[in-house]
């Protein structure tokens, strides 16, 4: 079938509009706000000279890995598990574990706070068992939490489709050859997943680093480069450094989930 | 027996993961229902806080739900047509345009609102506005829609539908509607459910962009977790998962019914 | 059947230059060649060859190079869409639409007024059912696309093609998605329907048997160039070229020379079959599998040949070997013989003289 290209343009236009004149625009002015400040293009490096955002780069990037890798591990043990035993109630779990996927930042942090919050679970239990009440939402604990609590749904998700693809007769052939347990899964399992577990691992790890909502009700001490832009835009009304830390942080999210799509053909939002 | 203990770590695994999430959500729903939640159930069950979060804060809700629509209608005429142009064509151009498109989904909201607001700030009807916080959801939202429909479309033979519709006589506009959007369905659907539900719960941007005068339900979320008593955030928590729960249900079951016609299809 | 087809399915087509030319490469070559009211032309040849280009451009699917006409008795169609030209359409996978019923199938052409027909929601219902009868669907009408089989899907998208009594009706391989028995049922039923309708109908096919039972008229096709176009008789026995001769059915090409005295095998003396002026110089003698005769190993006959059967196949009708010839070369032969040939026999046989095909040379 034929179609000029007069109605292709057609086509396209309602969303051109929005993404040049909403999008495109207000991010190449963005970009240009950003060396618009006292230090000129300097500012793109004050990421790495000024110490309190290099500290919070380094702590976002910190927690994000820390998170992505404990996410991939539990999701990948749970994930298999529920894709390789089906007993009564199994489906029940999947949905429980898939539900919180689209949960925004704040409600997790909420979450965050029943849980280990002044009033939370834990500190509860624990003054009653120790005498001593236990809390960390506010602290990088509580952050790490947070984010795990958003990662492992999307992690499971991607780790169940990739292992229900997995042809089991790879594995039973591998046990025919009188591997173990473990050499099964080191050998066949694993390198299996390996290209949907590296996709979601990049995922999360872009969701993480750009992530504000979790920290933003969690009032936490520990400044992530989210919250670092935050400040410096309300508290510090400097636009320009504002600008340019963002520039950095969507370079960063877009470099990781462009990666996980060369990888693995998906996408998945980066706002968390 | 090392089989056994695998099974049973594992799954000790799967239950304190299951733990972890389900927990705080089922506490945080009791809090909503509680008279004090310091003092637990026992102090006794009431709608009080429900009641006081309607009064306080119904406004945000309508917002958030106004908001979703009007982010829906527009992701449907923005979104639907560009998937289909996408579809059909296989140029570099149509390529490098759909990464444009994807792109806000890359990019943290906190930068995009940042960029909105350095672009558009200037124009006070418009930033006062709860138009202001559309536009933001709408970026966010429209890959989400375009890249569901484009699925579907490109897993259907849409050319040689095409050319049989025009063979019978249908011109464009009439095959657009009867042949190509029927069969977008699942995919228009599933988009749908996506955006209302990604809108609805939406707050990076939105609390960027937003006002005094026009707070979304997240939005007011954050304000009540700062500033009220737990009870009160708790039962406002409550409304929103009263919303958004029937939105993943509904999601779930479609994927499910998705994945059941693709695999009777094979 | 009732047929209340008018005499808008009798259309005559004529393609004036009609080439094709794709990123600087001309995939259909010049072609001429009018297609009468009421005949079913089939195009046939190897994938490739440019078959369902010219297809594409009849159906206005595809717009032919400048220089180019289509005309429906006598108007220049060369520009007008395909939704414009009131043609129907069968297509290679159907491509019926799943998100309507058979029946919504069926009708779907006559509620976009195409044509010159405005048709009352009656009088469409009437016609969708006297298609769905027509074509024996009647029960299947108010199921969706996914519950029908392929002979069934194969129906529908007869009828809808039918429904709104097109000009002309176009067929792109309409068989091939089929299984074989099936492929046979239904192209008779194609047949009996092309003949009962009287519409000119254009059908595209890489099948030669397919070609012989349908068309009045073959025109093969080969490298974006017609081959020739005649009936299946005239390609079946006086095929124009080597690509003819062996494309349509099977043929022996026999290497030798074409002397005065008549063609003279490679590894023989004596001329096998009669000389004829246009043959001389000629290097080939093809002939058909069933033009020759079998003769007793003790029979004296001129012209006979020989060769040692490499392998015997009884195919319920006739018997079938492959005989190697003294020059090494493999023949395949065909008859219903008394004895059957066992693999080692010595095979003796004759050529029937109005057996040998026009065609003398290897290079042609």
């Amino acid at each position: 079938m034929k179609h000029s290209s007069l109605s292709m343009g057609l086509l396209l236009l309602p969303a051109s509009i929005l993404v040049l004149a909403f999008f495109a625009l207000p991010m190449v002015q963005l970009v240009i706000t950003g060396a618009s400040g006292e230090e000129g293009l300097a500012a793109y490096w004050s990421i790495l000279t000024v110490p309190r955002h290099r500290e919070a780069l380094i702590a976002t990037l910190v927690l994000s890995l820390v998170v992505t890798l404990t996410a991939l591990v539990i999701s990948t043990i749970v994930g298999v598990f529920l894709v390789r035993n089906k007993f009564p109630g199994s489906n029940l779990l999947v949905s429980m574990l898939t539900f919180p996927l689209a949960f925004p930042g704040v409600v997790i942090g909420f979450l965050i706070i029943m849980l280990a919050g002044r009033q939370g679970l834990i500190g509860t239990v624990s003054q009653a068992v120790t005498g001593s009440k236990l809390v960390f939402a506010y602290s990088m604990t509580g952050l790490f939490l947070g984010y795990l609590y958003f990662s492992i749904p999307r992690v499971i998700l991607t780790v169940m489709a990739a292992a229900e693809k997995l042809d089991i007769s790879l594995e039973e052939a591998a046990r025919s050859l009188g591997a173990s347990q473990w050499r099964v899964i080191k050998d066949v399992l694993l390198p299996a997943l390996k290209p949907g577990l590296i996709a979601s691992g990049a995922i999360c790890f872009a969701t993480s680093v750009g992530a504000f909502g979790t920290a933003f009700t969690l009032a936490t001490k520990i400044d992530v480069l989210a919250m670092t832009i935050y400040t410096e835009f309300t508290l510090g009304a400097n636009m320009a450094s504002a600008a340019s830390l963002s520039v950095v942080l969507g370079l960063i999210t877009w470099a990781a989930l462009f990666i996980a799509r060369s990888l693995s053909g998906n996408n998945v939002a980066a706002a968390g | 027996m090392q089989r056994k203990t695998l099974f049973y770590s594992a799954l000790a695994l799967t239950l304190l993961t299951v733990a972890f999430l389900v927990v705080p959500v089922i506490m945080s729903v009791m809090a909503g229902l509680t008279k004090n939640f310091f003092l637990g159930i026992k102090s006794g069950l009431t709608l009080e806080w429900v009641v006081q979060v309607w009064d306080l804060y119904q406004d945000t809700i309508w917002r958030s739900m106004g908001i979703a629509l009007a982010c829906l209608i527009i992701t449907l005429v923005a979104g639907v047509p560009a998937a289909y142009a996408l579809a059909l064509s296989k140029s570099r151009w149509a390529r490098i345009f759909e990464e444009t498109l994807i792109l806000p989904v890359a990019i943290p909201g906190l930068a995009i609102a940042l960029a909105l607001i350095q672009t558009y700030g200037g124009f006070r009807e418009f930033r006062m506005s709860w138009a202001f916080i559309l536009v933001g959801h709408v970026l966010y939202t429209l890959p989400f829609m375009v890249r569901s429909v484009l699925a579907v479309l490109s897993s259907i033979p849409l050319h040689e539908y095409e050319e049989a519709a025009a063979s019978l006589g249908a011109a464009k506009r009439r095959r657009f509607f009867d042949i190509v959007v029927p069969n977008a369905m699942p995919g228009i659907l599933a988009g749908s459910l996506m955006v209302v539900t990604l809108s609805i719960g939406e707050f990076n941007l939105s609390w960027m962009l937003h006002t005094p005068l026009t707070k979304t339900l997240p939005v007011g979320l954050a304000d009540s977790y700062a500033s009220m008593r737990l009870e009160v955030a708790s039962a406002y928590t409550l409304v929103f998962f009263i919303m958004i729960v029937p939105l993943l249900i509904a999601m779930q079951k479609f994927g499910e019914t998705g994945r059941a016609r693709k695999s009777a299809r094979r | 059947m009732t047929m209340t087809q008018t005499g808008s399915g009798s259309t005559e087509i004529s393609l004036m230059n009609c080439a094709k030319s794709f990123g600087g490469q001309q995939v259909l070559k010049p072609v001429t060649l009018t297609i009468e009211a009421g005949e079913t032309l089939v195009l046939l040849g190897p994938s490739g060859c440019g078959k369902t280009t010219l297809l594409r451009i009849i159906s206005g699917l595809e717009s032919p190079d400048n220089g180019s006409a289509v005309l429906f008795n006598g108007e220049d169609v060369t520009r007008l869409p395909i939704e414009k030209r009131h043609v129907g359409m069968v297509f290679q996978s159907y491509a019926l639409f799943p998100n309507m019923t058979v029946r919504q199938n069926v009708g779907y052409g006559l509620t976009t007024g195409q044509g010159n027909e405005r048709l009352s929601k009656a009088e469409r219902d009437a016609r969708v059912e006297d298609m769905l009868k027509m074509m024996r669907i009647h029960e299947l009408a108010d199921r969706s696309i996914d519950q029908l089989s392929g002979g069934q899907r194969q129906r529908v998208a007869l009828a809808r093609a039918i429904a709104p009594r097109p000009r002309v009706l176009l067929l792109d391989e309409p068989l091939t998605a089929l299984d074989a028995t099936l492929r046979d049922d239904l192209r008779m039923e194609i047949n009996a329907l092309l003949r009962s309708l009287g519409i000119t109908a254009i059908y595209v096919t890489h099948d030669q048997a397919e070609a012989m039972a349908l068309g009045d008229r073959i025109v093969v096709m080969s490298k974006g160039t017609i081959e020739q176009i005649g009936s299946p008789e005239e390609i079946y026995h006086q095929p124009v070229n080597m690509f003819v001769a062996t494309f349509i059915g099977a043929t022996n090409a026999l290497s030798g020379k074409w002397t005065r005295e008549g063609f003279v095998p490679d590894g023989q003396e004596k001329p096998v079959a009669t000389p004829r002026s246009s043959a001389f110089g000629g290097n080939t003698l093809c002939f058909r599998p069933e033009t020759i005769e079998r003769i007793e190993e003790s029979h004296n006959a001129d012209g006979s040949l020989e060769g040692t059967v490499k392998t015997a196949a009884f195919l319920g009708s006739c018997h079938r070997v492959v005989v190697e010839m003294p020059g090494g070369q493999r023949l395949t032969l065909e008859g219903a013989w008394a004895s059957a040939p066992a693999p080692g026999d010595v095979f003796k046989f004759k050529i029937d003289e109005g057996g040998v095909l026009p065609v003398w040379s290897t290079n042609q």
